[in-house]
């Protein structure tokens, strides 16, 4: 069940969190926190749109063949005795995972961090199961504790204050807790601890999957990825077809920008390359290790005005800057996939004819493009999702009529003087002084929180002829 | 639709899955494109080593601090063993675990903590199979060494491979590595050829970890903690060259 | 020089007295202005909305009243940018037209670029002593053209202006076009943010390149009975900024 109905529609969710005052001064802390450390991360990197460019022409590169990496990813990681399996929605996907759960006898799921298992609801789908997933990346468990989904990709629970969380866990603990973050964070150590070591199973995600040496990439910084791939004896990585990447030189140009994109590191503190299972002999390692590859809508993009939205490497730096992001956070987009990348991305995975409501939740202010770390072109993509809106008639007929009367009057010269002469008679009840402070009908939205200015007596144009029209 | 309607499904096949991909793209597939690359760096470690390690060294070590780690720099191989002692004494360890590697025998730190009453286990082979992850689990200290490291980032970068498990890396609060530095290089640019030779053949390196720092969050209202599911304290002790020549690298 | 004014909506409509001042201000520098007779609008709100082909109607309609300017001024960012980087956009498969529309856009200019082509290195405007200032970098000028510096700098240049640098100028006023109407509370919260950080700064004067952020900021400060004015850089400029 995602958070906030999406029956209830955006506008009302996000009205909603406007009115959450914790909610949004956590936001703001978050947000702006990462903005100046990603700011300070990418001064210093010296080569920063080199590597910017680098990275676009290699994902450029991998959309362009992705059957054939994907080929090559495959070969490799069966080669090194890893199982694939290949999903073309969430649907298959989930029958992949539960069917291996069951055929080893798997009662608990130990978790780490992938938007990909959210996006497929698998928890739901173990838990229908009657095998117990448990998410090891603490943002993700505290969530999963209130039974909430998360409002931000990097900081799941950023919305979360220490007070709620020390009441989330003393009621799992069965003791009382103080909010005092340290003994929070020891405390899920100890918990998780045990779950990792008694999880029949280990479920991750995948930032990267290096297509010459079959090799799956996993970016953390708490140690809970290390332990969801090492301890269970069967490990199983989820990824979008989009992840592939032809070879580790490429995997460096993605880990120099991905931490510092996300969270203004230099470095994450663990970054896991995982190349198949290990040679008999080795006793700490998982027995099995399989891959599950993911389409679920993603090669509708791959022709088409939508294919940059693959390039995107989920470090939420678009979300830190978007104003409505910083505003309602990612529950009021009531989608797994928040912020301006998100909207695409949703559009995406809900494919042709699916709402495009989300589209309008954007000022168009390109924050989003200017941090990404690949320069994703989102402007033009919502322009593209709100012109598809309307040729799919998704505009209501009031707006379309609306829409219609405007071009009339940018058309006729004759209609946009009319226009002009009626809107100063008509506005004339509205006028306060140099202002209008209240406007009828749908025109009150404006009003509801700003004023207006009244059209002029004489427009410029009237003024221009007026003063004739020497060059001067 | 999660449930048992999942059980009797049809799995797609590669080549459907890959076909449908393949027509996606469609006249797209025409597209050249000349990805741009790294001159990438065939600098082994021991070349890159002797263009002044003692920078190097500075640099990681720098690093390695503004990562939340701690470097120990002592005069030689030597004086690695009484570092060890200190940490160890400083932390109140009883037990630790133990990569079987050569540095590891040759500086003696086997030696170094029953001086200072750590009962110390090599894993795996001083430890029978099924209580290998309970001895990790419950050890106070890990000590390892390391394959990599680099200079940029303060990144280690460890190999598992047996006598290099990576769980005594991860399951104690605390990891001590000792760093050679012969192993030390300038950027993540120069692992890509080393670690294609790590992975290779039958032997490849089922995991290999960058490791920077030690375990952290900020996911309870944005404040920095460490230690969360990996270790709590990362200490790196490491010397500079000494005067007879570069270090040997060694490994299996 | 010649240039040919673009006049745009919103300053016909609303807000003459900026087109007033850009032509006292471009006189002043020795420019022979001209204003094609019968233009309307850029067609910007159109596309903004999804409405491509009733914009690209608009668009083959105004493109020929500029066939022959040389240069053509821009009051407002987003329509300067309409013009320089989406009007061509608006004709995939009418090559004919493109061409038209790339001229077109070739030929424009936002109106601080414009001066500071003409008058780099002058002191331009009025006076202004006394007067505190500060300068919101309106989006599509900022991220769409990549202009920033060059107001800042005309405005500096203003005889005893005290000019502050807004925290979070270079971000959204909350305007957005129908962004503001469709969704009223979120523009109106981006843009309460905006005000606290216009009224960090004690400026009595907020300049914009863009009448959109001037209708939105000025109608919040109006709500808010905050002292400060949203004035259009030419405003200054022209004098237009004592009170």
């Amino acid at each position: 069940m995602k958070q906030g109905a999406p029956s209830l529609g955006f506008e009302q969710r996000a009205s909603g969190a406007l009115k959450n005052l914790p909610l949004r001064q956590a936001l703001e802390a978050a947000t702006e926190r990462f903005i100046a450390q990603r700011a300070s991360a990418f001064r210093d990197l010296p080569d920063a749109e080199a590597l910017r460019k680098r990275a676009r022409a290699i994902k450029e590169e991998v959309l362009t063949r992705l059957d054939d990496y994907l080929r090559q990813l495959a070969d490799s990681v069966r080669k090194r005795g890893g199982v694939v399996h290949w999903a073309k929605d969430g649907t298959e996907a989930r029958g992949i995972v539960l069917d291996l759960a069951r055929a080893r006898g798997v009662k608990s799921v130990v978790k780490s961090k992938s938007m990909v298992t959210e996006e497929i609801e698998l928890n739901e789908a173990l838990e229908g199961a009657g095998i117990r997933p448990v998410e090891t990346d603490l943002g993700e468990w505290i969530i999963q504790l209130a039974g909430e989904k998360p409002s931000h990709i990097i900081a799941p629970a950023i919305h979360k204050s220490r007070h709620e969380v020390a009441e989330l866990f003393s009621r799992k603990v069965g003791k009382s807790l103080a909010p005092d973050i340290e003994l929070l964070t020891a405390t899920a150590r100890e918990q998780l601890r045990q779950e990792f070591l008694q999880a029949g199973m280990g479920i991750s995600g995948v930032n990267f999957a290096v297509a010459e040496t079959g090799t799956l990439v996993l970016v953390t910084n708490e140690g809970n990825g290390r332990m969801v791939t090492s301890v269970p004896p069967v490990h199983l990585a989820i990824m979008g077809i989009e992840k592939v990447i032809p070879t580790l030189e490429d995997l460096v140009v993605f880990l120099k920008i991905l931490a510092r994109s996300a969270t203004g590191q230099k470095a994450s503190s663990y970054v896991s390359l995982i190349t198949g299972v290990g040679r008999d002999g080795d006793s700490d390692r998982p027995r099995e290790l399989h891959l599950v590859i993911l389409d679920n809508g993603r090669s509708r993009f791959l022709s088409g005005p939508f294919r940059e939205a693959l390039y995107c490497i989920r470090c939420g730096a678009c979300l830190n800057v978007c104003p409505v992001y910083r505003q309602v956070g990612g529950h009021a987009y009531g989608a797994t996939y928040p912020g301006p990348i998100g909207i695409i991305v949703t559009s995406m995975l809900q494919g042709p004819g699916g709402s495009k409501e989300l589209a309008a939740a954007s000022s168009l202010c390109g924050a989003c493009q200017q941090a990404c770390p690949l320069d994703i072109d989102i402007p033009h993509m919502l322009l593209e999702l709100r012109r598809e809106a309307v040729a799919d008639r998704q505009a209501s007929g009031g707006e379309r009529a609306a829409f219609w009367l405007m071009a009339a009057i940018l058309r006729y010269d004759g209609l946009y003087r009319l226009a002009g002469r009626v809107g100063r008679l008509l506005q004339r009840p509205f006028v306060r002084g140099t202002s209008i402070d209240r406007l009828p009908f749908r025109l009150s939205r404006w009003t509801a929180v700003r004023d207006f200015p009244p059209l002029a007596a004489r427009t410029f144009r009237d003024r221009w002829r007026m003063l004739g029209r020497n060059g001067g | 639709m999660a449930g048992s309607g999942e059980r009797a499904m049809v799995r797609t096949e590669q080549a459907e899955f890959l076909g449908h991909i393949r027509s996606s793209i469609g006249s797209g597939r025409e597209r050249t494109v000349a990805p741009i690359r790294f001159a990438s760096s065939e600098a082994s470690p021991r070349a890159e080593a002797a263009q002044g390690v003692g920078r190097l060294l500075d640099r990681f070590l720098v690093e390695l601090s503004l990562a939340g780690g701690t470097g120990h720099r002592v005069q030689s191989p030597a004086h690695a063993q009484g570092a060890l002692r200190d940490l160890v004494r400083a932390s109140g360890a009883r037990r630790a675990v133990m990569w079987r590697h050569p540095l590891l025998a040759r500086l003696d730190l086997r030696a170094a903590l029953a001086d200072t009453g750590v009962a110390c286990w090599e894993v795996p082979a001083d430890v029978p199979e099924g209580e290998r992850l309970t001895l990790m689990a419950t050890a106070d200290l890990g000590v390892t060494a390391v394959d990599y490291a680099v200079a940029d980032t303060g990144s280690l970068v460890l190999c598992s491979r047996p006598g290099q498990e990576r769980l005594v890396s991860l399951l104690p609060p605390i990891h001590v590595a000792l760093l050679p530095p012969s192993v030390l290089v300038s950027g993540l640019e120069a692992l890509p050829p080393l670690l294609r030779r790590d992975l290779e053949g039958p032997g490849g390196a089922s995991n290999i970890v960058f490791i920077t720092g030690p375990s952290r969050t900020a996911d309870i209202e944005l404040s920095l903690t460490q230690g969360v599911h990996g270790p709590k304290a990362l200490h790196v002790i490491a010397w500079d060259e000494e005067p007879g020549g570069p270090e040997g690298r060694d490994h299996l | 020089m010649k240039a040919s004014l673009f006049v745009t909506c919103l300053v016909d409509l609303f807000y003459p007295e900026v087109g007033e001042a850009i032509v006292q201000v471009l006189r002043a520098l020795g420019v022979s202005l001209d204003c094609p007779e019968g233009q309307t609008c850029c067609g910007l709100p159109l596309v903004n909305n999804g409405y491509r082909a009733e914009a690209a109607r608009v668009a083959r309609r105004m493109i020929p009243l500029f066939e022959r300017s040389e240069r053509i001024v821009v009051p407002s960012g987003s329509c300067a940018w309409m013009l320089r980087e989406e009007l061509p956009r608006l004709f995939p498969a009418d090559a004919a037209t493109r061409a038209q529309a790339e001229a077109m856009g070739r030929k424009a200019l936002e109106f601080s670029e414009f001066v500071a082509q003409v008058a780099d290195g002058d002191t331009i405007g009025m006076s202004l002593p006394g007067t505190t200032v500060t300068y919101h970098d309106s989006c599509h000028l900022l991220r769409g053209l990549g202009v920033s510096e060059v107001p800042r700098r005309l405005l500096r240049r203003v005889e005893g202006i005290r000019y502050v640098e807004m925290p979070g100028a270079d971000r959204c006023c909350g305007f957005g076009g129908s962004f503001s109407v469709k969704l009223p509370e979120i523009s109106g919260a981006i843009l309460r943010e905006k005000i606290r950080n216009i009224e960090a700064t004690g400026a009595q004067i907020v300049v914009a390149d863009d009448c959109g952020c001037i209708m939105q900021m000025s109608g919040g400060l109006s709500r808010q009975r905050s002292g400060a004015r949203v004035l259009h850089l030419a405003q200054v400029l022209a004098g237009q900024g004592a009170l």
